[in-house]
């Protein structure tokens, strides 16, 4: 509460001040956004015995976020608000308020420098990356000072130092470091080359915790802990005509990290898995292009060797992770497409992941392969993707069929060697009727004889004008003969856009470095509204 | 363009220098758990369908057996992954372990345990994801008692259960003080899912100290607002197992009395019913 008046404090007097001397250069802007999820109770889907369902019967998450612009300074903040949010953990609810961010930044000629909360991020992520995605509740912003000084010749030098932070609190360690970056030339060869390096300093709290737990090791087991840990990095990213290339090269050393997949030994001789380590872990990165005007091919690898970097070796949630390494699938926007997500393995992993996109005049083919495995080699993923596309002046045809197999042990924490199958044929249709009016059609059905069975999924989204939306949509699970019919609408009006819907999803899995955590079907009404001002 | 290149080396060789002038070793001594007067209440949170909580279960044992007996484990089943199989023989999960996990809340990932009914560090709610236990249980034990328990069983001519439970009370407490009473059975053969497994599932795993009946109100039953120091209080309670539709075999079950101020346990002993 405290904070939060001063907030608001802070950006009252702020605009007292700024509004004396020149209101004319005086700009705000900001963006309200809300979920309300209201629930139903449905004990055949298992959407129940939680909570939500049992007692709270509603919650909410909510962000404001308010920027305000004068001559060369930018202040930022952003209130945050959870009443019986199922965001945090959905088999429970979170109840909490207050200041999310706050940050102020002056941009100078060839320089700017920011303090409060900031995002940044080296390379491409794979040490250190601080963003935001609130609708996973991811905010690792780090509290501190974050500066960027732009060099003669195109380099760029940023330097940064704060504390990482998780929901409403700071983490008990230090993070610091920075990016050198040179975009040059040779000839028509653009290349941008850097380096960098993350640097941690545990709070003795921190390395008091640690030593509690790892203390009661055996000898074979012990750890070595350190203060302060070390991430470098090297980058480079090349183009050159249809060609183009990037590359990084990371490695960490001294972090403690929980190895959920390293035995330890117990006292009754018996061991489990799960231990603290320090071991030097190595991320490489690559991707690689060329794009001809007839065809185009894109190829993606990547190396995990105990990369994971987190402001807090207890947790296993990916909100505290300080870097991101993408997953190597490609993003599903179809739903039975994206029911089995091949989530980054941090404690091993080499992947591969390659496109072939063919325009044929109105037509449109695109081949996609992705292969992941341990670094034992056994498989964890593959995936084969064959999608037609067609588009003519007012309508637009997909079509495709897509090949998984999906290690269900490893990826939902399952014991055995559990695969999952399946075959997912595709397709959509989108037809401008008139004006703004649009109907678009959809269907995929997942063919497995796995886990849940088959299931069926049809939708029809249908827009009224450009402010009306309409849509409905049914997933079908034959092997439990279960349906789960959804529909609404959306309203876009003024500065904002306004959702209800009648929400029933299917159950899943989502399992992280050994530890699983359970995301319940929803059964209930949402509600979203997301307005700027 | 090499003084580009001389930034770059530049920039490296600080990272070097930095990273190899990094000495900052901690030392710290590997040591054996130690077990005194204060014994420690775990109440593990568990599902038939959860893969990791053998595991989990498999840590406490060996916990239990390094602390010399220390630590009284409770595993009772709620949450999302207590659903039953179809195959299964029990349902572990009760209205009360519901109920209970709806009180301590619930956790973010399994195998998680509440130790001691104290909050976990990484988040506000009491579960403890596992790497965290063996600090935890350690902290908790070495806490100077506030109460001292002695607990006796005696089966009566009708074969019924008579728990008798003596307190003694170390220092002077104000504020309202309550007794739990939990009743558990070992030794139960059911399905469970496990990592380690080849199939993923064990048809006769073991299940024991299984949480089956809260004898007291769930949030504990009030012995008075006021104690003195070397004040003692006896009480007993006696328990007709076989009115339990859930109890399947009465030899294999145990009382556990733990006493709570606070919400947080101050102190939890074990008697079997029949040793």
């Amino acid at each position: 509460m405290k904070k939060t008046l001063l907030s608001i404090g802070f950006i009252v007097c702020w605009n007292v001040l700024v509004c004396q001397d020149n209101e004319k250069e005086l700009a705000i802007n900001g963006l309200f956004v809300s979920n309300l999820n209201f629930a139903i109770k449905d004990e055949k889907i298992g959407a129940s015995a939680t909570p939500f369902y049992e007692d709270k019967k509603w919650g909410g998450d909510a962000w404001l976020d308010i920027n305000a612009y004068y001559r060369n300074w930018q202040f930022s903040t952003r209130l945050d608000g959870y009443h019986h949010s199922i965001l945090l953990n959905p088999e429970d609810v979170y109840t909490k308020y207050g200041i999310g961010y706050f940050n102020v930044r002056y941009s100078g000629d060839n320089f700017n420098i920011e303090g409060g909360h900031f995002y940044g991020q080296i390379g491409n992520g794979l040490i250190m990356r601080s963003y935001r995605d609130l609708n996973l509740l991811i905010d690792n912003s780090i509290l501190g000072v974050k500066g960027e000084v732009y060099l003669p010749r195109n380099q760029k030098l940023m330097l940064f130092g704060g504390k990482p932070k998780d929901l409403f609190h700071l983490e008990p360690l230090w993070n610091a470091g920075g990016e050198y970056r040179n975009d040059w030339k040779i000839g028509s060869v653009y290349l941008s080359t850097g380096a960098g390096g993350s640097f941690k300093f545990l709070d003795q709290s921190m390395i008091n915790d640690l030593v509690d737990e790892v203390q009661y090791y055996f000898p074979e087991d012990r750890v070595e802990l350190y203060r302060s840990s070390q991430a470098i990095t090297f980058f480079n990213d090349l183009s050159a005509g249809v060609f183009n290339w990037a590359l990084e090269y990371s490695m960490k050393f001294h972090d403690p990290f929980y190895n959920s997949e390293s035995l330890r030994t117990l006292g009754s001789g018996e061991n489990v898995l799960g231990r603290f380590e320090t071991k030097t872990g190595k991320a490489f990165y690559t991707q690689f292009g060329l794009d001809f005007e007839k065809i185009s091919f894109q190829l993606e690898g990547k190396y995990i060797d105990r990369f994971i970097n987190k402001s807090d070796p207890f947790s296993f949630n990916y909100r505290n992770d300080l870097n991101f390494i993408p997953p190597m699938a490609r993003v599903q926007t179809y739903r039975l497409k994206a029911r089995y997500i091949p989530a980054t393995q941090f404690l091993g992993e080499k992947s591969l992941q390659m496109g072939i996109t063919y325009p044929l005049k109105k037509h449109l083919f695109q081949w996609s392969n992705t292969l992941i495995y341990k670094l034992d080699n056994s498989r964890l993923y593959e995936e084969y993707d064959l999608q037609w596309e067609h588009r003519d002046e007012s309508s637009k045809w997909v079509g495709g069929l897509m090949y998984q197999d999906y290690n269900q042990s490893i990826y939902e924490g399952k014991g055995g060697n559990l695969r999952i199958q399946s075959w997912i044929p595709y397709v959509e249709f989108y037809k401008r009727i008139k004006g703004d009016q649009s109907l678009k059609i959809e269907s995929q059905s997942l063919l497995t004889e796995q886990d849940k069975g088959n299931l069926f999924f049809v939708g029809m989204e249908y827009a009224l004008s450009s402010q009306w939306t309409f849509n409905l949509s049914c997933m079908y699970e034959q092997k439990a003969s279960l349906f789960y019919p959804s529909g609404g609408f959306f309203y876009r009006g003024g500065n904002g856009l306004y959702g209800l819907n009648f929400v029933k999803q299917l159950e899943g899995y989502v399992c992280s470095g050994g530890i699983c955590r359970y995301e319940p079907a929803f059964s209930g009404v949402k509600v979203s509204v997301q307005t700027r001002f | 363009m090499n003084k580009q290149i001389s930034n770059l080396v530049a920039f490296f060789l600080l990272f070097f220098i930095i990273l190899t002038s990094c000495d900052d070793k901690v030392e710290y001594d590997l040591i054996r758990p130690e077990s005194g007067p204060q014994k420690v209440l775990v109440e593990e949170v568990s599902g038939v369908r959860c893969p990791n909580c053998p595991d989990g279960t498999r840590l406490l044992d060996a916990l239990q057996k390094e602390f010399d007996s220390s630590l009284v484990v409770v595993t009772f089943h709620a949450g999302s992954f207590s659903f039953p199989y179809s195959e299964s023989k029990y349902d572990f999960k009760t209205d009360q372990t519901v109920e209970l996990l709806q009180k301590l809340g619930s956790p973010l990932g399994y195998p998680a345990a509440i130790i001691q009914r104290t909050k976990a560090s990484q988040g506000d709610g009491y579960p403890q994801l596992s790497n965290t236990w063996s600090s935890s249980i350690s902290n908790a034990l070495s806490v100077e008692p506030k109460i001292k328990i002695n607990l006796e069983t005696v089966i009566t001519a009708d074969e019924h259960v008579k728990l008798i439970y003596n307190l003694l009370f170390l220092e002077k407490m104000d504020g309202p003080v309550f007794t739990n009473i939990y009743l558990l059975e070992d030794g139960l053969i059911d399905y469970q899912a496990d990592l380690r497994d080849d199939n993923g599932v064990v048809e006769k795993y073991e299940h024991n100290h299984v949480l089956k009946q809260i004898i007291t109100p769930i949030n504990g039953e009030i012995l008075g607002n006021s104690f003195d120091i070397l004040e003692t209080y006896t009480d007993s309670i006696t328990l007709d197992l076989k009115s339990y539709d859930n109890i399947e075999v009465p030899q294999n079950t145990s009382l556990i009395v733990f006493i709570t101020r606070d919400d947080k346990v101050l102190q939890v002993e074990k008697a079997y019913n029949y040793p």
